[in-house]
């Protein structure tokens, strides 16, 4: 089975060889040429999905003697994490990335085939370099198939940490939503290539690009929502290196999804445009090279296996022909942009460029400091998370801010009459809102000044809806429920838009609340004694020792109230298993809309008493129940008319 | 206007940064210095966070914590403890001092560097909107350029809509 993966694996190298060779020759002329390319392609994909159902075969049938699955499985494992071992480690997480990208190749190539046939060609040739890079990887420093000497009656398994619902989707979105970013980036190099710079590569790339936006969306709140669950300190987003390398082509994607609204309506900001895509690409090939090097370290890191300089590599050839062709082809670009006013939403999207991309340079720029810093001063520092909170806490407001204003200022200009008519009453409920705040006991400026602009961002968007579904119910003589949504669906891409961001103020309610305000308590505990945090009495009645067919558990039960008022049992438990060195904590997590009651059980003593760490997180609710709203609104934004369906895209 | 809102956001933006450390300057608990220092067991995180179950320094930093408390020191003296004997990395930041200051201020600097190229771009294209030469068009003698602004605007937003219908 092994071998078959493996064999599979040199085969779809070479087929990629020549498919990229097919391409190149046949773009622009031979048409049997091409039509061999995309064979290739197929062909590609089809060796690629051998090598992936041979490993899969193996993992499930227990193959010990293939070293990947002897470290990422064993015979206890659900079927569930037994398929997931897939993406646990380095080698098998590079084959789902190469496995992916071709599929994704196949799906956008024979989709478009007769749509972008200039284009076609070119852009297939680099989504086939790029996947012939993985391949290359996958065979000379990170083979999947690698056996061992012999053969162990019992896999490793898979770390406890990862024995969690999580598992299933955080990583494959995660990895998906990178690799994405290769088919706009793609395009994009193929309209400069050949000079077809007009509106057909940002039509074909935008829904594209959406969708890797979307995925690594999905890939990042899940992500947090597991470390706030499964692990024990009760945050979501500690601003480790990998997690802000999942965070940075996310950002310069959203700044491209709203420049990309400029080109199309006003013809500007294509050089711009171009720049943004080869930013997102590249970033998401650093941020694989940071969680493959080993030269930041991090809980998400692989151990280093020496691809790193390849990584390096690639990246120094992408920015440095993609921003070549971009230098050769400027005055194609160049736009014939104007503006009748600076006050217009033009000037807003081109603000919201600014601050997102502000913000993904000093992340990027935090995360890569300790390199830098030791390497010109020889000493080792740290750059922690309360750099990037007083660095991009006023960058985020600031695009809460914007959120706010751009939706009442037309495109174009607006008028003054028009501007304080659509500001006053939201501004007014916005103000009521932070007074009822500092009413009860918020005295801090920061976290009033954002819920300010929160409230004021949702109430414009409301305003917004609000006016679309009356004036569609007078004009069609519908209903209002019917108008609504007609509304919606007649113009997705915008209301689309509009949903994403209450979404974005959701998470922003839901960050502000929980930073600013956590309040935790730590406490020894002896059965019968209590403890308390806020509102909150926490009395601890006992412990349990037991075990399951997979566990050995120690858990502790504790009565809460709240107010007086008895509100139930919470019960943070250790657990250890054969294969651990180490116990698992899981917390106890009491969630309402307006706070989180987190209990740790931190440790215990042989003569009963019990070590607990307790927080209360305000508002964290707004977090998961924003990511979901920002995802039906950005899926609602993709959505394609039926119109549609005829011409490009 | 907005330039004004412009100039006072990037105002705010840089007071936040360098005022709220201070602002946050309240009495020295325990939690409060294990949060200003890296947990020294290699989880990445600080003393106050640290879950790792294996982690042993977390007691012992903690506890040194908790005696120079005890002694009436305060929570700088307490940190440069930490410092004399691990290093700099031991911090959760870098100390806005020497080389460090590369760090907080550039993405700043960026910032109002790329506010500045954003303003003089836009002014730029709106100076254009309102200086270009009247298009030769098909004979007629349009000498009025407001006029021929329209007639510009007119045929792209026709063109726009065939392509794209309703916005």
């Amino acid at each position: 089975m092994a071998d078959i993966g493996y064999i599979a694996l040199v085969l779809a190298f070479i087929a990629s060889l020549y498919t990229i060779a097919a391409f190149l020759f046949g773009a622009g002329r031979r048409s049997d040429l091409l039509e061999s390319a995309r064979n290739g392609l197929i062909a590609t994909c089809a060796l690629a999905s051998v090598s992936v159902a041979a490993l899969l075969y193996a993992v499930v049938t227990h193959d010990f003697q293939i070293a990947y699955v002897a470290s990422y499985t064993n015979r206890d494992l659900s079927p569930a994490y037994l398929i997931s071992a897939f993406w646990a480690g380095n080698a098998g997480s590079l084959l789902f990335w190469a496995w992916m990208l071709i599929v994704l190749a196949v799906v956008v190539v024979l989709h478009k085939w007769n749509k972008n046939r200039e284009l076609i060609p070119y852009a297939s040739a680099i989504i086939m370099g790029v996947e012939a890079f993985f391949l290359f990887l996958l065979l000379f420093t990170a083979n999947p198939f690698e056996k061992l000497p012999f053969t162990p009656a019992d896999g490793r398994g898979l770390n406890p940490l990862l024995e969690n619902p999580g598992m299933l989707i955080h990583p494959p979105t995660l990895l998906f939503g990178y690799l994405g970013f290769t088919i706009p980036f793609a395009f994009a190099i193929a309209a400069l290539i050949t000079n077809r710079l007009g509106d057909e590569w940002i039509v074909s790339v935008r829904r594209w690009t959406i969708i890797a936006w979307l995925s690594l969306l999905v890939g990042n709140v899940l992500g947090a929502w597991w470390a706030y669950v499964e692990l024990g300190w009760g945050g979501y987003w500690a601003w480790d290196p990998v997690e802000n390398a999942g965070l940075m082509p996310w950002l310069v994607a959203t700044a491209f999804l709203h420049s990309v609204m400029m080109q199309r309506r006003r013809g500007m900001l294509k050089i711009w445009n171009m720049a943004l895509i080869i930013l997102a690409f590249s970033l998401s090939i650093f941020g694989t090279f940071l969680t493959r090097s080993g030269v930041l370290s991090s809980v998400h890191t692989f151990a280093d296996t020496g691809m790193g300089p390849f990584f390096l590599g690639l990246l120094a050839v992408v920015l440095v022909g993609s921003f070549g062709l971009l230098w050769y082809r400027r005055e194609e670009l160049r736009s014939e942009a104007e503006m009748e006013s600076l006050v217009s939403r033009e000037s807003t999207f081109l603000l919201n460029n600014l601050l997102l991309v502000g913000a993904t340079f000093a992340i990027f720029l935090g995360t890569v400091f300790p390199v830098i810093s030791e390497a010109v001063r020889g000493d080792k520092i740290s750059v922690g998370a309360p750099f990037f909170n007083q660095v991009n806490g006023p960058i985020f407001l600031a695009v809460i801010v914007l959120t706010g204003i751009c939706s009442l200022i037309g495109w174009r200009r607006a008028s003054k009459t028009n501007l304080l008519r659509n500001f006053l009453w939201p501004a007014v409920l916005s103000i009521v809102v932070s007074a009822g705040l500092f009413l009860i006991g918020v005295r801090q400026w920061l976290p009033l000044a954002a819920v300010f602009f929160c409230v004021f961002v949702v109430l414009t968007i409301f305003y917004e809806l609000a006016r679309g579904t009356r004036a569609r119910s007078r004009m069609k003589a519908e209903n209002y429920g019917k108008a609504f949504f007609g509304l919606i669906w007649a113009n997705k891409p915008r209301y689309g838009g509009y949903i994403v961001h209450i979404g974005v103020v959701l998470i922003a309610i839901g960050v502000i609340g929980s930073s600013f305000f956590q309040v935790q308590s730590e406490a020894i505990l002896k059965p019968g004694e209590s403890m308390s945090l806020g509102k909150y009495t926490l009395t601890y009645e006992g412990m349990d020792n037991y075990v399951t067919e997979s566990k050995s558990i120690t858990s502790t039960t504790l009565s809460v109230t709240n107010s007086g008022e008895p509100i139930g049992k919470m019960v943070p438990l250790k657990y250890v298993t054969p294969t651990s060195e180490q116990p698992t904590t899981e917390v106890a997590i009491r969630s309402t809309p307006v706070e989180d009651l987190y209990v740790i059980l931190v440790g215990w003593d042989a003569d009963g008493s019990a070590s607990f760490k307790v927080l209360v997180n305000p508002a964290v609710a707004g977090i998961w129940v924003g990511g979901i709203v920002l995802f039906f609104g950005g899926l609602i934004a993709f959505w394609p008319d039926r119109r549609e369906r005829l011409p490009g895209g | 206007m907005l330039k004004t809102l412009v100039s006072v956001a990037l105002i705010v933006l840089a007071v936040s940064i360098f005022v709220s450390p201070a602002l946050a300057a309240d009495t020295a608990t325990v939690n409060s210095i294990a949060a200003k220092v890296m947990c020294q067991c290699g989880c990445g995180k600080t003393v106050l966070n640290c879950d790792d179950q294996g982690c042993t320094t977390r007691e012992e930093m903690l506890s040194t914590i908790r005696q120079g408390l005890d002694n009436g020191r305060s929570e700088n003296q307490i940190i440069q403890t930490f410092v004399a004997r691990y290093g700099e990395k031991v911090l959760v930041e870098p100390p806005k001092q020497g080389f460090n200051l590369v760090v907080w201020v550039t993405p700043f600097a960026a910032l109002v560097f790329g506010a500045g190229l954003v303003f003089v771009m836009a002014r730029q294209w709106v100076n254009r909107s309102k200086t270009l030469p009247t298009a030769p068009a098909g004979g007629s003698a349009e000498a009025d350029p407001k006029e021929d602004k329209y007639r510009r605007r007119l045929e792209k937003e026709l063109k726009d809509f065939e392509e794209k219908g309703f916005r």
